[in-house]
């Protein structure tokens, strides 16, 4: 059974039918298994081996549509991980005491990167549809 | 993936959701493109704040009277243009004015009441220094201006002389008022304050509305 986010992506691309099959395939297992799994468009890549433009297109997209919900992730410049999370940039502060390194960080958005979570409509129509 | 790429595919959908910490609207003056308006735009975009620049061209003989009227409802329909474009992905919008820039801001507030521009930096400022900051307080659309001054710059003197409406407020600030934060500078002259390394530490955090040393 199909999704209904990925339909309405189906009818504006019918010509990206083949990578949003991959697409909803991947995202649909993932938050089969966990629902509160973050949807990274680099692993979809790379477990679907598919083209990356296209996946962070239509990942966007699934965002307009209310299927998934972004998620900012301020990253430590000195590469040890997450630095900080929120829902939106402005919740962040102009600069961060790293809980990672323990050096203070001012904001760049180069630091920061988009992830994804499933909306709680996704989630409700994952559960009650049938996989496969 | 970046932000800045999150961002700019959001843009290109009609209900697409960007993500930014603010926006702001840069006027440049007369006798120029205003090439610090391009120069400031990559300072902006790393601290994620959406920047339009308007550029109504190199403009000289249509800035003095009496042509002047004419010119600044064209610069203002560009003002409110890129506000609106803003206001479309619910952003509140800093403007940047600099020379005939400032009158062309001061002007747009005054012509337009619904054009909200809650934190404004002028510099190099040609508007009368008692242009009625106040009342467009009052009226909702503007909540702090940042004017920075010298008295070197010969400009703002000169300007009422052949521009219809200014004054030298640029060099001898606004009206005080507790919401007007005024700067004098004493060797920045008319246009030398347009440097990324003021934009980052001065500009940034009065859009933003945070402490200097943070960001």
């Amino acid at each position: 059974m199909s999704l209904t986010a990925f339909d309405n992506l189906r009818s504006i691309h019918p010509d990206a039918l083949s990578v949003i099959a991959v697409l909803e395939r991947l995202v649909n297992q993932t938050l089969r298994r966990d629902p509160h799994a973050v949807i990274d468009d680099d692993i979809i890549v790379q477990q679907g081996r598919i083209d990356p433009v296209l996946v962070k297109r239509f990942l966007v997209e699934l965002v307009a549509g209310h299927a998934l919900v972004r998620r900012a992730f301020w990253l430590c410049p000195e590469g040890e991980g997450t630095t900080s999370e929120a829902n939106n940039v402005k919740e962040f502060p102009p600069i961060i005491e790293c809980p990672r390194c323990g050096r203070e960080h001012f904001f760049k958005s180069k630091d920061v990167e988009v992830k994804f979570l499933p909306s709680e409509s996704l989630l409700q129509e994952i559960r009650t549809t049938p996989e496969g | 993936m970046r932000l800045d790429e999150y961002n700019r595919i959001a843009e290109e959908l009609p209900d697409g959701l960007p993500d930014y910490r603010g926006a702001v609207l840069s006027v440049h003056g007369m006798n120029t493109w205003g090439p610090w308006q391009k120069h400031i735009s990559p300072v902006l975009q790393d601290y994620s704040i959406r920047h339009i620049p308007v550029d109504y061209g190199y403009q000289i003989l249509r800035v003095i009277r009496p042509l002047t009227n004419r010119l600044l409802q064209l610069v203002v329909e560009k003002i409110v243009d890129a506000f609106k474009a803003h206001q479309h992905l619910g952003l509140p919008t800093a403007a940047i004015g600099h020379s005939f820039g400032t009158l062309s801001i001061g002007t747009a507030l005054q012509w337009t009441p619904e054009l909200v521009l809650p934190r404004i930096v002028t510099f190099g400022s040609i508007l009368p220094c008692e242009f009625p900051w106040r009342r467009l307080m009052e009226r909702g659309q503007v909540s702090r201006v940042l004017n920075e001054t010298c008295q070197r710059d010969g400009w703002p003197r000169r300007a009422r002389l052949w521009i219809s409406g200014a004054g030298p407020s640029g060099c001898d600030g606004f009206t005080r008022e507790p919401f007007i934060d005024q700067e004098e500078y004493e060797w920045t002259d008319h246009s030398r304050l347009a440097t990324e390394m003021h934009c980052r530490r001065v500009w940034i955090p009065f859009i933003l509305g945070v402490p200097r040393n943070c960001a």
